[in-house]
């Protein structure tokens, strides 16, 4: 993952972007989990799949996938891969 | 020489009936001392009579000294200087003619016979033993009339028949009476054989606290107490060991005779006040009281105790005494009462300074179940677990709130507990306190902080409910399965998680509050892979504390996990990383967890 960021609007709404980068030589499917907590409080969560070919790239996003009060919390995205089917 | 004896009679013909008579009263024992004889009656040392000397070949010299009492007669007759209690060495041969001085013979087994027909010769009694006769009351007293004539050995001993009884007289020890119809300790000698066995008496029957004591030339006792006569043997370890404790003002009068065949050859004897048990390995040593009590309930020697090898300790630290045996040690105090420390537990228990250092005296003897033992000390258990050795643990935990009935929770006989207690409501921060049980008793295997639902608990009954609201449900749950990104070894179903891990916290569908796999992560559920994957690591390894489980309510709660990442959490218990380790590598199916605040859990 690059490029990542995971920001809170000033609504509370929260939106994840990054990019999967596959230097393998396999394609994968990558998952993508990002939540926002607030202490042990899962705020919003979301949960991306996507296949990238060996040597390619591809850009993820989840808009909107967590709101708060204010900006605060914590965003973290969590990511596996596998070989693609 | 003069003559043999002095009668009364005068007549030649009398003293002959009268030693024919005495002979046959006698049970006509053999004249000629028999080995056994000579071995089991001791010299009495220099035959000097207390009335004459006995010279080297027997003969008493007329002119011997004379008797401190000088020479007594029960009658008014007079008779020529009486050359005392040696008057029967006058004829050393033993000789069968019974006009001779016969030589020392074995009393009767029963009282002296009476002479019968014809009429009974009467004799006197001089010297040294006429003064005792004379002394305990003559013909009037307990021995009556003398019924033969004094008789000595070659070796000094002298003997005169009594009505009632013997006297006989050394040089070395006196006169002293062994009576056959009065007192207590004269009858048992007549009875368990006479001198051949006993010796002659070197002190009469005389009271002593508990009854009476007689003494005798082979070192045996004759001890009266009260009910029975028992022998002591004062020259050999038990008697002798009596004897150094101060006799009869120390262990008291023998209540049995000393017996043996016991186990690697040992003996013992039992006192009014203890018993002496020896062995060869062990010497002489007393037990009483208590530790003989406890030692006993345990098999005595023949259990792993063996015999003691000191006698009772005391003066010890809260006035209490111990006793050392061969395998352990039996301690009381007065407030903890008397049990035995033995084995492997016995020696952590040296090793912590025993009586002496903080574990203070034990409340029990030691407990064993399923491999594992424990024992219970006024500071504290040791515990002993096969190939893990033995540990001293703490009473001052929790766990002990699970042995003493103060848990307002059952643990269900679980092998091992785990406390999760906070102080009060709405407070997260926790002590978690592992308990295992040995042999029924709860130790602290360790104690560390922890946190629960960011919340705080539940009162017992009431749900958690969801987890967005943070709260740790109350109660005692059991733990079945583990789960994590690798098994690090439990007894536990383990359960290694992978991308599609999810528990169900969607109430009202199929997989609320279970293990579940999925390619989507909806609502409420649980990314369990997220949880054990993203930094903090929460769920790397946790397990599942069966709350709202396996009969499930919906919207109850879900997904209570003991878990990594000690923070305050959703409703679970959070621990560091290590005690989450050992709590999974040391669990089994049926253990619990109890968990609450301190006034829910315990009284």
């Amino acid at each position: 993952m690059r490029n990542q960021s995971c920001t809170a609007a000033s609504d509370g709404s929260w939106t994840f972007k990054g990019t999967l980068v596959n230097d393998t030589g396999v394609a994968k499917t990558y998952t993508v989990a990002v939540a926002v907590t607030i202490g042990a409080a899962v705020q919003g969560h979301a949960l991306i799949t996507e296949t990238v070919q060996p040597g390619k790239s591809a850009d993820v996003s989840a808009k909107d996938f967590a709101h708060t009060t204010g900006q605060a919390g914590s965003c973290e995205p969590v990511v596996s891969a596998e070989d693609a089917q | 020489m003069k003559p043999a004896a002095v009668v009364n009679t005068g007549l030649l013909a009398r003293r002959s009936l009268a030693a024919i008579a005495l002979l046959l009263a006698l049970g006509v024992a053999p004249l000629a001392t028999a080995p056994a004889f000579a071995e089991e009656v001791p010299s009495p040392g220099a035959g000097t009579s207390p009335t004459g000397e006995v010279s080297p070949t027997g003969e008493v010299t007329p002119t011997g000294e004379v008797s401190p009492t000088g020479e007594v007669t029960p009658t008014d007759e007079a008779s020529p200087p009486a050359p005392g209690p040696g008057s029967g060495s006058e004829a050393p041969e033993l000789s069968p003619s019974p006009d001779a001085p016969t030589t020392l013979e074995e009393p009767a087994p029963s009282e002296p016979a009476e002479a019968s027909e014809p009429p009974a010769p009467t004799f006197t009694a001089s010297g040294a033993i006429g003064a005792k006769w004379l002394g305990m009351g003559g013909a009037a007293g307990v021995l009556g009339e003398p019924i033969s004539k004094e008789y000595c050995a070659e070796s000094g001993l002298c003997q005169q028949k009594f009505e009632g009884g013997l006297i006989y007289w050394t040089g070395a020890d006196g006169a002293h009476t062994v009576l056959s119809k009065t007192g207590h300790t004269g009858p048992a000698f007549f009875t368990g054989g006479g001198l051949a066995v006993f010796g002659y008496p070197v002190g009469d029957e005389t009271t002593v606290p508990g009854g009476t004591l007689q003494k005798f030339s082979s070192g045996k006792l004759l001890v009266w107490n009260g009910t029975e006569v028992f022998r002591i043997w004062s020259r050999g370890a038990i008697g002798g060991f009596w004897a150094a404790l101060g006799s009869t003002a120390g262990l008291g009068v023998p209540l049995s005779n000393e017996t043996c065949g016991l186990r690697n050859g040992g003996c013992y004897q039992s006192f009014s006040r203890g018993t002496i048990y020896w062995s060869p390995a062990t010497g002489a040593r007393f037990v009483r009281g208590a530790i003989q009590t406890r030692w006993k309930s345990v098999g005595a020697q023949d259990s792993v105790m063996g015999y003691p090898v000191t006698s009772e300790i005391c003066g010890q630290p809260a006035s209490g005494c111990l006793q050392r045996f061969q395998g352990g040690n039996i301690y009381w105090s007065p407030g903890s009462g008397v049990w035995v420390v033995r084995g492997a537990i016995g020696g952590q228990y040296a090793a912590a300074g025993a009586n002496r250092g903080l574990l203070l005296y034990p409340l029990s003897n030691e407990k064993c179940a399923g491999g594992k033992c424990i024992q219970n000390f006024q500071g504290g258990f040791i515990g002993w677990e096969g190939h893990a050795g033995t540990r001293i643990y703490s009473k001052g935990t929790e766990c002990q709130k699970l042995n003493n009935g103060k848990s307002k929770f059952p643990t269900y006989g679980a092998n091992r507990v785990l406390l999760t207690v906070a102080r009060d409501y709405k407070v997260s921060r926790s002590t978690s306190i592992y308990c295992k049980s040995l042999a029924g008793t709860y130790v602290p295997d360790w104690k560390t902080d922890s946190y629960v639902g960011a919340s705080g608990f539940k009162p017992p009954g009431v749900p958690s409910g969801p987890t967005r609201y943070l709260f740790s449900p109350t109660g005692s749950f059991s733990v079945t399965e583990a789960f994590g990104l690798g098994n690090p070894g439990t007894k536990l179903a383990y359960r290694t998680l992978n991308p599609r891990s999810r528990w169900g916290g969607n109430p009202w569908t199929p997989t609320y509050n279970k293990y579940f796999e999925s390619s989507s992560w909806v609502g409420w559920d649980e990314n369990m892979w997220y949880f054990a994957t993203r930094s903090t690591h929460d769920y790397r390894q946790g397990v599942v504390i069966n709350y709202n489980r396996p009969n499930i309510v919906q919207n109850a709660g879900f997904a209570i996990f003991l878990h990594m990442n000690k923070v305050p959490t959703a409703g679970c218990i959070s621990l560091d990383d290590w005690a989450v380790l050992d709590y999974i590598r040391k669990s089994a199916p049926g253990d619990r967890i109890i968990m609450g605040t301190y006034r829910d859990l315990f009284r």
